[in-house]
């Protein structure tokens, strides 16, 4: 039965209805970054009563840039310790409460509080271990799982962010957001009632479970503790821990740039704003085929080699920035960068198993979400110094380019995705904490091979 | 544990590089205004009737001179333009 659920992907498992509720609570998630770019104008303009310079605006999404950074891996965490789904109900609170937050202020630090601190950690613990939450429910077709929950995301934010702007334009900002933020905690905190934080917890095996998988366990608390403890040390002593949050950082500085940059340059070449902002268009359409394709590629043919083309794509082609006169040419541009851009963010969870096997990744996965946002942050403030010192976009670009081209050069030294780099971590263990004794104690959920059956060691729920 | 030299060698750079631009920017804002302050005065008429310098103190405000005994908003009397300065060694 096993092997025939492994057999046929769209096979209905419980696994595929919690991926549905994960993207749902993506898209709602992903609209606080969609609504960032969107508030801006409101908040520049000086008959709509904020009238704030881009200093005050920058200052904010720097610190929420800093915040979110900084509270990935403690997300991460939380969410390895406790679970996912307190985390999404918590997610929905947090959210709804940031969100009125937002819509009632009317100084510039309400604004740093409510957007740049309490819209930051509930970004930080929306994406996070939610995310990471996806790997224990597929053993096997997480790139899929990965590419639907990544792409799914990106086009549900995307179609988002133009309702947000057409409800700001008609109702009010303060309206807008507390509308927003009853909708969408609403839709999480609902969401949370469906949800589970792992298979073991919903009474059935991972999608995709075989017989020589190791099984799912119920982990006493204190137990788990230790688990975690001891698994975090033994990530920890592998190149892989401390190079794939620098590659993130790396590549979310290149595309950071080139978001921020590329409709004023595109101005500057002399196109009109509506033609310029189409790039943006073309570069969100074409990242969501990225997205969904390059986790699946890189579960068939292993993260490293797919991760290198797909930041190589994303660096290389900003060579075209450098020669593009024409319109066709800014848009190609566009479409190959999309598709880097896409790729470049949405292997990780599939490397991260590649590399660290089935246990407990989000706090992993935080640390790559800190690289990340910490990236962004030093696009967003290097990439402005640069330009207004020059007066030249062209330097930028460089940077940009030489972000992703280090990222690449990084990717080289990383250990082979071939085999998992940590497989006897157990051994660190006293014996009562090792899979092997917990599944001779606790019979296995239905729905596959029995626990005491599949004795192979594997981290914690 | 493996030394994780990618990961120091990153921030490394990218601190430095956070670092240089910052001081450029820094010492870009001062040379700007020791420039402005040397056209300042040839715009300046004195008021003859109240002995005021008026267009001083318009020349000043439109250049973004400062006075002396004043407080300066460049980059350069900030904590942080100092800090930038201190820290570059090519600045």
């Amino acid at each position: 039965m096993a092997q025939l659920a492994s057999a046929m992907p769209f096979r209905f498992h419980r696994a595929w209805t919690i991926l549905a509720i994960l993207i749902v609570v993506q898209v709602v998630g992903q609209s606080i970054s969609m609504s960032a770019g969107i508030m801006v104008t409101p908040l520049r303009d000086e008959d709509g009563g904020f009238g704030w310079s881009m200093a005050v605006i920058g200052g904010a999404i720097a610190l929420y840039y800093l915040i979110g950074a900084l509270m990935s891996p403690v997300a991460g965490m939380l969410g390895d310790r406790f679970g996912a789904r307190p985390i999404m109900f918590a997610c929905g609170v947090l959210y709804l409460v940031s969100m009125s937050l937002v819509g009632m202020v009317t100084e510039v630090w309400h604004f740093f509080i409510a957007f740049g601190m309490f819209l930051a950690v509930t970004q930080a613990f929306t994406f996070v271990p939610l995310q990471a939450s996806i790997g224990g429910w597929f053993r096997r077709r997480l790139g899929l799982a990965t590419g639907l929950l990544q792409g799914a995301g990106g086009i549900g934010s995307a179609a988002i962010a133009p309702g947000i702007a057409e409800l700001l334009g008609t109702a009010g900002w303060q309206d807008t957001f507390l509308l927003i933020g009853f909708a969408g905690g609403g839709v999480i905190i609902a969401c949370s009632f469906f949800f589970r934080s792992s298979p073991v917890k919903a009474g059935v095996r991972a999608y995709g479970t075989q017989p020589e998988d190791p099984p799912d366990l119920a982990i006493p608390k204190d137990i788990l503790a230790l688990r975690l403890k001891v698994f975090g040390q033994a990530t920890r002593r592998t190149r892989a821990f401390w190079n794939l949050p620098t590659i993130h950082g790396l590549g979310c500085a290149g595309h950071g740039i080139i978001l921020i940059y590329a409709i004023p340059f595109g101005i500057e070449l002399g196109f009109g704003s509506t033609q310029a902002a189409f790039i943006l268009s073309f570069i969100s359409v074409f990242s969501i085929i990225g997205r969904f394709i390059v986790p699946m590629l890189a579960e068939r043919f292993g993260g490293k080699p797919v991760m290198i083309v797909a930041l190589f794509l994303q660096g290389i082609t900003v060579l075209v920035m450098f020669w593009a006169q024409d319109l066709w040419a800014f848009y190609l541009f566009g479409v190959v960068f999309g598709l880097g851009f896409g790729g470049e963010m949405s292997a990780y969870l599939v490397v991260n198993r590649q590399y660290f096997g089935q246990g407990p990744l989000a706090t992993l996965y935080g640390y790559q979400i800190m690289g990340a946002m910490m990236g962004h942050a030093v696009a967003t403030f290097l990439g402005g110094m640069v330009q207004d010192l020059t007066g030249s976009f062209m330097p930028v670009f460089a940077m940009s380019m030489g972000f992703s081209l280090v990222g690449v050069l990084a990717i080289l030294t990383l250990e082979s995705t071939k085999q998992v780099l940590i497989p006897d971590w157990e051994d660190e263990l006293p014996p009562e904490a090792r899979l092997e004794h917990l599944s001779r104690q606790r019979p296995a959920p239905q729905g596959g091979a029995p626990a005491d059956a599949l004795p192979s060691p594997a981290p914690g729920d | 544990m493996p030394a994780p030299f990618v990961f120091i060698t990153v921030l490394v750079v990218t601190t430095a590089l956070i670092i240089f631009f910052g001081a450029w920017a820094v010492a870009a804002d001062a040379e700007g205004r020791a420039l402005t302050f040397g056209i300042a005065p040839t715009t300046t008429q004195e008021n003859s009737e109240t002995g005021n310098t008026e267009g001083g103190a318009n020349a000043r405000a439109a250049f973004g001179v400062t006075p002396i005994g004043e407080t300066s908003d460049a980059a350069a009397d900030t904590w942080w333009g100092q800090g930038f300065l201190k820290a570059c060694p090519l600045h």
